[in-house]
């Protein structure tokens, strides 16, 4: 949508007024002062207060509050995953400094979902301040995961179809991530978010699949060997090499990628558990380089080859009818499929010797 | 006989005039003192309290006029975030 206007961002409506949040003081949430004059009172304004929420929410929302520490969504601690998985502790100081000025932006807030639109989109009320129990997707969700998943999902790269759930189904984010996910993190997943239990999973909803009496026959065949998005997702996108810097002009933090790309690619799982057993994932590449923080010191990411570049992933574009499910040949022994060592880039093979494919599934006679 | 009558007339007459004299009043007209019409109590004069965040931010036209406006700064940004 297109951004909201200054006045529009702080417009509050009368309704709010009347709502259970709107009955409660301007200034017990804000602070400020009342006073005529805007400066004044505006003086020591708190903008967001869900950014405090024990205070704010937790009066009446104890039980969502309670794990607002260990969301994701709440303490980013997914990077953290990575870049201590590929630095040493010399490097944090560093990269905390990279992480304040480019990543702690997709920190969100109670109200960044259900007051406001996320600051990466201009920020401003969703609604005239009334508060959305349920975060509208476009303007919230895919605000922020909008330039792979939600571009998948909606259908908006040329020729792609969006994902059967969204064309057909018009799902929502809601639909499959429960607020109950989304306002907690699974205890597996506080460090990964692939790690544990799949949340949402597949087969939440499609309980037959791979069951016995599934007349699919593939679903039984592939069912512990393949995650459901190798034959059910189509080409996604793919970034390579982003780099951060602050600027000399404006003094604002910026980053540039080196390639964005479509395509699909299935790779060996790098961590097979019992909850994803799967031999074959989709694997995205992240947008990471060896030399991506270098604008903040040299040699940051020293352990670099720690984690594949090429990323076990979801793409959110799932399809009944794909081009590699059309038969089995289409797939088995199709090198244009996997993740050969010929697709990745030199300075990369070692860190990705976990998921890269040396050996395609033998075609079926 | 005719004395009887006569009599009779003459019971009949005292009755009637016994009865008016003893026929209730008329509903009592007089006015009684009305009770005072209770006037309002007293109270201080109402001070509306004026809810300063409320009467800008719900006003589209004060909020257009003192909104600050926003500088944009062309983001050196490239590629996919």
């Amino acid at each position: 949508m297109a951004p909201l206007e200054p006045w529009e961002k702080v417009f509050v409506s009368e309704d709010f007024l009347t709502s259970t949040h709107g009955r409660q003081s301007c200034i017990s949430c804000h602070g400020g002062v009342q006073s005529p004059e805007k400066d004044e009172a505006h003086t020591n304004l708190i903008a967001d207060p869900t950014a405090n929420p024990e205070q704010q929410c937790g009066t009446c929302h104890q039980e969502v509050v309670a794990s607002a520490n260990d969301n994701l969504h709440s303490n980013l601690q997914g990077y953290w995953t990575v870049l201590n998985a590929r630095s040493e502790p010399a490097s944090v100081p560093a990269l905390e400094e990279m992480f304040g000025n480019h990543c702690a932006s997709c920190h969100t807030t109670c109200g960044d979902c259900h007051i406001s639109q996320p600051g990466s989109v201009g920020g401003g009320l969703l609604d005239g301040h009334n508060f959305e129990k349920t975060p509208p997707m476009t303007r919230t969700c895919t605000a922020c995961h909008g330039s792979r998943v939600g571009s998948e999902y909606l259908g908006k790269h040329e020729d792609i179809p969006g994902d059967v759930h969204f064309r057909t189904g018009r799902m929502s984010c809601v639909s499959c991530h429960a607020g109950m996910d989304l306002h907690a993190t699974a205890d597996e997943a506080m460090m990964d978010r692939y790690a544990g239990e799949e949340m949402p999973s597949c087969t939440s909803c499609h309980e037959t699949v791979g069951a016995s009496g599934d007349p699919i026959v593939q679903h039984t065949i592939h069912q512990d060997k393949l995650a459901c998005q190798v034959c059910h997702s189509v080409t996604y996108t793919n970034c390579d090499g982003c780099h951060v810097a602050i600027s000399e002009t404006t003094g604002n933090p910026f980053f540039k990628t080196d390639a964005t790309y479509m395509g699909f690619f299935i790779g060996l799982n790098p961590e097979i558990t019992e909850e994803r057993p799967y031999q074959y994932v989709t694997l995205r590449h992240a947008p990471i380089a060896e030399d991506s923080f270098s604008y903040y010191g040299d040699n940051l990411l020293t352990n670099f080859n720690a984690l594949p570049t090429w990323k076990y992933a979801t793409p959110h574009n799932i399809q009944r009818k794909t081009p590699q499910n059309e038969s089995c040949q289409s797939c088995h022994n199709n090198p244009d499929l996997f993740l050969t060592a010929d697709k990745v880039a030199p300075e990369e093979l070692e860190a990705n010797q976990p998921v890269i494919v040396n050996q395609l599934p033998q075609q079926i006679p | 006989m005719k004395k009887k009558t006569i009599w009779f007339g003459l019971g009949l007459l005292v009755l009637l005039l016994a009865g008016c004299s003893q026929a209730p009043t008329a509903a009592s007209t007089s006015v009684q003192p009305q009770e005072p019409t209770p006037t309002a109590a007293p109270t201080a004069t109402a001070v509306a309290v004026v809810n300063y965040c409320v009467e800008c931010h719900t006003d589209k036209d004060q909020l257009i006029q003192t909104a600050k406006p926003e500088v944009e700064v062309e983001s050196e940004s490239e590629g996919v975030g």
